[in-house]
């Protein structure tokens, strides 16, 4: 199986409960974004209770979308501009 | 694709910052009508708290590609002569100005209909969170509605 290392970035109150905004996770690389957040909720109590959408390389994807290409995976909150 | 434009800026927007925004467009002389949104960071009560600031932080690659996506797309729906959007990040206290739209063309219909476009986009795509602070330096995240 192989893996890769894969830039995790966390906003808003994900942040809060990650307490970091950003980390290099070493993930297997055939796995979809589902399965790569539930790993990264493992790790932090309180995440899977959220609602956020994710982007891989600053696009949004469903959750049923590979990593494999990706090298940068962001979990946004709900946005709240302006 | 047309050349990306900086949104923004640290801290509130200032009025001088808009009214300056406003003297620049007095050469541009086939503009007939400016239309501005100004949104103001608003002392909400919650409980029996008051929000005293907002703090912004943003994704910002992918903020600037929204910005960029949302400007080309407006210009693609409405015929307009100029767009400026600037929208603050860090912190911004009560009755300071957080976001600044500015449209202008020849004549005012379509400077209210591509106003509201923009204002309503960048809610709704722009990766951008506010943090609402507390006068007791507790906080809570800002939801749009």
């Amino acid at each position: 199986m192989s893996k890769k290392r894969i830039k995790t970035l966390y906003f808003g109150r994900l942040a809060e409960i990650t307490n970091k905004n950003e980390e290099m996770l070493e993930v297997a690389s055939d796995q979809t974004v589902k399965e790569l957040l539930h790993s990264i909720s493992q790790n932090y109590k309180g995440l899977e209770k959220l609602s956020f959408k994710i982007a891989l390389n600053q696009k949004i994807v469903e959750q049923d979308e590979p990593i494999t290409n990706a090298t940068e995976i962001a979990l946004l909150p709900p946005f709240s501009g302006g | 694709m047309s050349k990306r434009k900086n949104v923004f800026i640290d801290g509130p927007i200032t009025p001088e910052f808009i009214s300056d925004s406003i003297a620049k467009h007095q050469t541009k002389t086939s503009i007939g009508a400016h239309n501005i949104f100004l949104g103001q960071v608003r002392d909400d009560k919650i409980e029996d708290k008051s929000v005293q600031a907002i703090e912004y932080s943003a994704y910002k690659e992918m903020a600037e590609e929204s910005f960029h996506t949302i400007r080309e797309e407006t210009f693609t729906k409405y015929d307009l002569t100029c767009m400026h959007i600037y929208h603050s990040l860090g912190k911004v206290k009560k009755g300071e100005i957080c976001l600044f739209v500015f449209v202008s063309a020849p004549h005012r219909k379509v400077t209210f209909e591509a106003l509201e476009y923009i204002v309503e986009r960048i809610k709704k795509d722009v990766p951008i969170y506010g943090k609402e602070i507390f006068e007791d330096a507790s906080h809570q995240w800002k939801v749009n509605t």
